[in-house]
């Protein structure tokens, strides 16, 4: 019978109609057009990673681990009690719940090679010395303020003896903020852009020629910030940079179309050129613009372990002329001119950057960041009304060192 | 079509190319129709389940190395799709307990002369003998097309429809029991 089925089946066909194939590729266009969807979720989710991992980090450090794990086959036994454990005492006089606890420092017990605290908080008791040669687990008690309780630590048995009477905690809640300042060096490379006048001063195709003569550059940041730490994360940064901005210009340009100025709008006494003298031109220069800037930064750590994390911060700066110098070329005119002739510099202009990276945290208090950075400044840097406009972009890498100074985090 | 015809479309169904896909959907929509229509019970959701299954098979068109007939693999994707709609429902509880239709049956004349039920099987028109399949019950009915028909194993179906290999086994005999019945009893 299966076989009959089967043979009766094999060239069984349905009929469908052709419109199912256009609802098939609406669906298809549909997935299509919010597979985007997914890709901008991923920074989020790699943030959001991130955040919870840290978190859980956080809890971690905060959990002590109760379970004291002594083993006679040791000579060296283990009792791991983890972060603000650093008040916890050993004390080695006997125990008498009617007397005052005599004790005596961790660190005095060091002297006599008997304990030692070491860096991670784990309090290693080791079993050498000929203060106390027999049984010398017999009358040890741990006072552990992370623990709660006094720990008789008596081979191979360990054992709660009494509640520890805690002091009083203390109410007042730390600050959440700390400080930091730092330097930072910012290489970078450069373009200058240049882009229309929105205005449409000039002829679209001339401009369309000339605009991917765009001239290479580098740039140059540098300088000194405080910085604010709101919480373990979250911070805001402000300092005083100096910041350069080096292009060299090779406007190397055979003329196909040549620039139409509309004259009466932005620019006024234009003489058109004629075609016949420049149907080749080639303009080499260099330039310089140094700006002093305030910049205001909010940024963002994440931790991903206690030293190290994700860094990103994103902030405009305040920039006023410090100097320029040099030559560009004026596409307009298709001339060599002083950059800075006629003050047609802007005096005052403002940027935007972004930066992203990883820091570092040492022991004694400095952080140190490594982020590519990309940063503009956020009009033309020309003054004047011409149909092309300047813009400068800058693609680097940020180096800062930071000091912590105090507060929460000292 | 040739083979390598079909190799092309696949290739171009790999790299997403529009035309390609609507050539796949010309060659093969009418046999997928055809196999939707022995899973769902009417021609409207084996409509939606062979929309449903071209849009899976073009986005798992990357997963298609060649191994098998590219028929046979578009083919389990199909069951595969209709078999989770099916499950999506019970889930939801629209359909009847499946075990309340097997009173409409009985198996007292389930051991006739099976050759009888062959020969009127040879002789009904394909869609005649769809109709009494599809008259079983759900859960027979599956089986029934994947053993019988699709060539899946009683391990195979176990496996699709987390049931256990005897229960695969049992639905089968029970299945065939039923059809013969009602074919026997349309017959008379």
């Amino acid at each position: 019978m299966d076989n009959l089925l089967r043979d009766t089946f094999s060239s069984f066909e349905g009929e469908i109609p052709m419109s199912d194939w256009f609802a098939i590729e609406e669906k298809l266009n549909n997935k299509k057009r919010f597979a985007w969807i997914w890709w901008a979720a991923l920074p989020l989710l790699l943030v959001a990673g991130l955040s919870i991992y840290s978190l859980l980090i956080k809890k971690d450090s905060n959990t002590f681990t109760k379970k004291i794990t002594v083993q006679k086959e040791k000579t060296t036994y283990d009792l791991i009690v983890k972060k603000d454990a650093t008040n916890d005492k050993i004390v080695s006089q006997s125990f008498n719940s009617t007397n005052n606890i005599k004790t005596k420092t961790v660190t005095s017990f060091a002297k006599n090679n008997i304990y030692k605290l070491n860096k991670d908080s784990k309090i290693e008791i080791t079993e050498a010395n000929t203060a106390i040669t027999n049984n010398p687990f017999e009358s040890i008690y741990l006072i552990s303020k992370s623990l709660g309780n006094i720990w008789k630590l008596s081979l191979p048995i360990v054992e709660k003896i009494k509640e520890l009477e805690l002091p009083k905690p203390n109410n007042k809640k730390p600050s959440r903020f700390s400080y930091e300042f730092g330097i930072n060096v910012s290489p970078a490379m450069g373009i200058d852009a240049i882009k229309q006048n929105k205005n449409n001063w000039i002829n679209h195709n001339y401009f369309s020629s000339i605009a991917n003569s765009a001239s290479f550059g580098s740039g140059f940041n540098n300088g000194v910030h405080g910085q604010v730490n709101i919480g373990k994360h979250w911070y805001i940064r402000q300092g005083i940079y100096s910041t350069t901005y080096s292009v060299n210009n090779d406007f190397n340009y055979t003329i196909t179309d040549f620039p139409n100025v509309i004259v009466g709008r932005g620019i006024t006494g234009y003489n058109p050129l004629n075609p016949s003298d420049y149907l080749h031109i080639q303009k080499i220069s260099k330039a310089s613009i140094k700006y002093i800037s305030i910049p205001l930064l909010a940024g963002n750590r994440t931790y991903i372990n206690k030293k190290w994390g994700i860094e990103s911060k994103v902030g405009v700066n305040v920039s006023k002329l410090w100097c320029a110098s040099g030559q560009t070329v004026n596409p307009t005119y298709l001339n060599l001119e002083d950059i800075n002739s006629n003050n047609s510099i802007k005096k005052w202009n403002s940027s935007l950057s972004i930066s992203t990276g990883v820091f570092i945290k040492t022991n004694n208090n400095l952080i140190f960041t490594v982020e590519p950075n990309f940063s503009t400044l956020l009009s033309s840097a020309r003054v004047k009304d011409y149909p092309v406009k300047t813009r400068y972009y800058n693609y680097g890498l940020n180096v800062n060192l930071n000091y912590s100074i105090g507060g929460s985090k000292k | 079509m040739n083979n390598s015809n079909i190799d092309e479309i696949i290739k171009g169904c790999k790299k997403n190319d529009r035309n390609c896909q609507k050539l796949l959907f010309e060659l093969f929509s009418k046999k997928m129709m055809g196999v939707c229509l022995r899973y769902c019970y009417n021609y409207e959701t084996a409509r939606d389940m062979v929309q449903d299954g071209f849009v899976k098979v073009y986005t798992k068109i990357n997963d298609f190395k060649g191994d098998s007939a590219v028929q046979t693999w578009m083919t389990r994707i199909f069951i595969n799709t209709c078999l989770s709609h099916i499950n999506k429902l019970e889930n939801k509880s629209i359909h009847l307990d499946i075990n309340d239709l097997n009173v409409q049956y009985t198996t007292e004349n389930s051991i006739g002369n099976e050759e009888v039920v062959e020969n009127s099987i040879k002789n009904l028109p394909v869609t005649a003998v769809l109709e009494y399949i599809n008259q079983l019950p759900e859960k027979y009915k599956i089986v029934l097309n994947m053993y019988s028909i699709d060539g899946y194993s009683h391990q195979q179906i176990a496996e699709a429809l987390d049931i256990q290999i005897g229960s695969s086994k049992s639905r089968l005999s029970r299945a065939r029991q039923l059809l013969i019945d009602l074919i026997k009893e349309k017959e008379n």
